[in-house]
């Protein structure tokens, strides 16, 4: 099967690939997380601390980001937080997906898939307000 | 009030449009949205600290309810709001660090001008 092909490079039919996009976001979200790796290792934080306080965070960040689609669109932030985000949060599948993807254990490697939780959330709740 | 990650989702669809691309969009903008927070993350512990850092720490068994999660993001908020963290200012500093970051990682299979055509797409709206 012939891969679907975007933007025209040049005569010499070279083309953007979208397999060429989803390896340039994944080797940027690699780098983010082994960025935050020697953050933490340099910090000496345990992956126990890292990972309750990254859960910290996102708690923060999600709200933020409900609060924010609530201003503009007027839904119920917390329930709606509540009902699409932290079904995400499954650090177990977290680590065990990150641990696929990458083929090694990473302190920060639960972080991503958390934080892509609340990225499904948003969307979902994006497509529902759309839809509704 | 600018809707941060309607905004965001939009610059990059916008950014993938334009490079013709229709398959697997909903993977590359999860990568792109997850760095994003990434980013963010760091930015936000850099400006924590890590006494602040303790406080924020949260475990899953703690939160139960949705009153138990409201009352702790309450405290966590408190804790940020201690701190000159900017939420979005950093998260608009964070999605130009990582589209920008995007743009590089494919800029060796575009032309300078479709590159600086995203470039300027990127910088007009964040």
């Amino acid at each position: 099967m012939n891969e679907p092909k975007g933007f025209e490079i040049n005569k010499e039919e070279q083309f953007i690939t979208t397999k060429d996009l989803i390896k340039a976001s994944g080797q940027l979200l690699k780098e983010k997380i082994e960025k935050l790796d020697v953050y933490f290792t340099v910090g000496g934080m345990s992956t126990l601390a890292m990972g309750v306080a990254t859960t910290g965070f996102m708690l923060y960040a999600g709200n933020e980001m409900v609060q924010n689609i609530q201003a503009t669109e007027g839904i119920p932030y917390a329930q709606a937080l509540w009902n699409y985000i932290t079904p995400n949060l499954d650090l177990t599948q977290t680590m065990a997906e990150a641990h696929t993807y990458w083929g090694q254990w990473s302190p920060v490697a639960l972080a991503p898939v958390g934080l892509v939780g609340i990225g499904l959330g948003v969307a979902e709740i994006k497509q529902g307000l759309t839809t509704e | 009030m600018k809707n941060l990650y309607t905004n965001f989702l939009k610059v990059t669809n916008s950014l993938i449009d334009s490079l013709g691309i229709n398959s697997e969009r909903e993977l590359i903008t999860k990568s792109l949205f997850s760095s994003v927070y990434l980013v963010l993350l760091e930015e936000s512990f850099k400006t924590l600290g890590k006494e602040k850092i303790k406080q924020i720490s949260t475990s899953e068994s703690e939160i139960n309810t949705v009153e138990q999660f409201e009352e702790k993001v309450k405290e966590i908020e408190n804790v940020y709001k201690e701190t000159n963290f900017d939420y979005t200012s950093s998260f608009n500093k964070a999605s130009m660090e990582v589209l920008n970051g995007f743009v590089d990682k494919i800029g060796v299979k575009l032309t300078d001008q479709k590159r600086a055509e995203l470039k300027s797409l990127i910088s007009q709206n964040f």
